[in-house]
């Protein structure tokens, strides 16, 4: 299953649209994001 | 009509099928130009005919795209042995990285390897053989950014991040040699939870 992701500065802000699910943080040195999924949509031909 | 006599037509490159049916190639050109906007690319492939009827191979110089990881979801490395085509001058090797989480210390991430080698066999042929180890830059990668690497004769080495185009993270190095194999590698470090790392795919490029 393919995904599309979306990053916000925390799990507190939930990004615009449907269907996106908490992922998990991306943590390093110099930020600290949350990230988002939903499937993805097909391709457009 | 002989085939050196339509092959000389002014304005006409003309490509002859198997069946002795005629491609006119300037014809198609307007044709596919009038409903386009921009350049066209075209690619050809098939043979010459010479004035004396004779056919000589000719051999598309182009691009080939092998797909080294199909996308998925990676908290380790992993590597593949790739043949290089005995055509190709240069090879681009790029992680197409869609999302990644877990948590990074400095120095930890994701890159690309690509050993350039000869194609010698046993245990330290990859020693022996070793034109090139090239490793791009250690990325903690970020959603829909790439990482890779480019060895070509033609590049100036580099080592760049181009955020202005779709933060592509990058290392070129000039070849004046390409082996015939190579081990492209994809070598991840972090600390992952379950279900987590980098959903990424992995591409060559053979140019």
């Amino acid at each position: 299953m393919n995904y599309e992701y979306i990053e916000t500065e925390s799990q507190e802000v939930v990004p615009e649209g449907d269907g996106w699910e908490f992922w998990g943080m991306r943590i390093t040195p110099e930020e600290s994001v949350a990230v988002w999924r939903r499937i993805a949509a097909d391709p457009v031909e | 009509m002989t085939r050196g006599a339509k092959y000389y037509t002014p304005r006409a490159i003309r490509l002859y099928k198997d069946d002795d049916t005629v491609i006119n190639v300037a014809d198609k050109i307007d044709q596919m130009s009038s409903r386009l906007d921009g350049d066209l690319t075209v690619q050809l492939s098939g043979s010459i005919v010479t004035q004396d009827g004779e056919s000589l191979k000719v051999q598309e110089m182009g691009r080939e795209v092998v797909t080294i990881l199909p996308r998925t979801l990676r908290s380790t490395g992993t590597y593949l042995d790739v043949d290089i085509p005995r055509w190709a001058k240069g090879m681009q090797v790029i992680a197409c990285i869609y999302g990644a989480t877990g948590t990074f210390a400095s120095g930890e991430g994701i890159n690309v390897r690509v050993r350039n080698s000869l194609p010698l066999s046993g245990s330290n042929a990859l020693t022996l053989g070793l034109l090139q180890d090239v490793k791009s830059d250690k990325y903690t990668g970020g959603t829909n950014t790439n990482t890779g690497c480019i060895i070509h004769p033609d590049v100036k080495s580099v080592s760049s991040t181009f955020s202005s185009v779709r933060n592509f993270n990058i290392k070129a190095v000039e070849s004046l040699l390409l082996g015939r194999k190579s081990r492209v590698e994809v070598e991840i470090n972090g600390t992952f939870s379950a279900g987590q790392g980098f959903d990424l795919e992995i591409y060559a490029v053979f140019m």
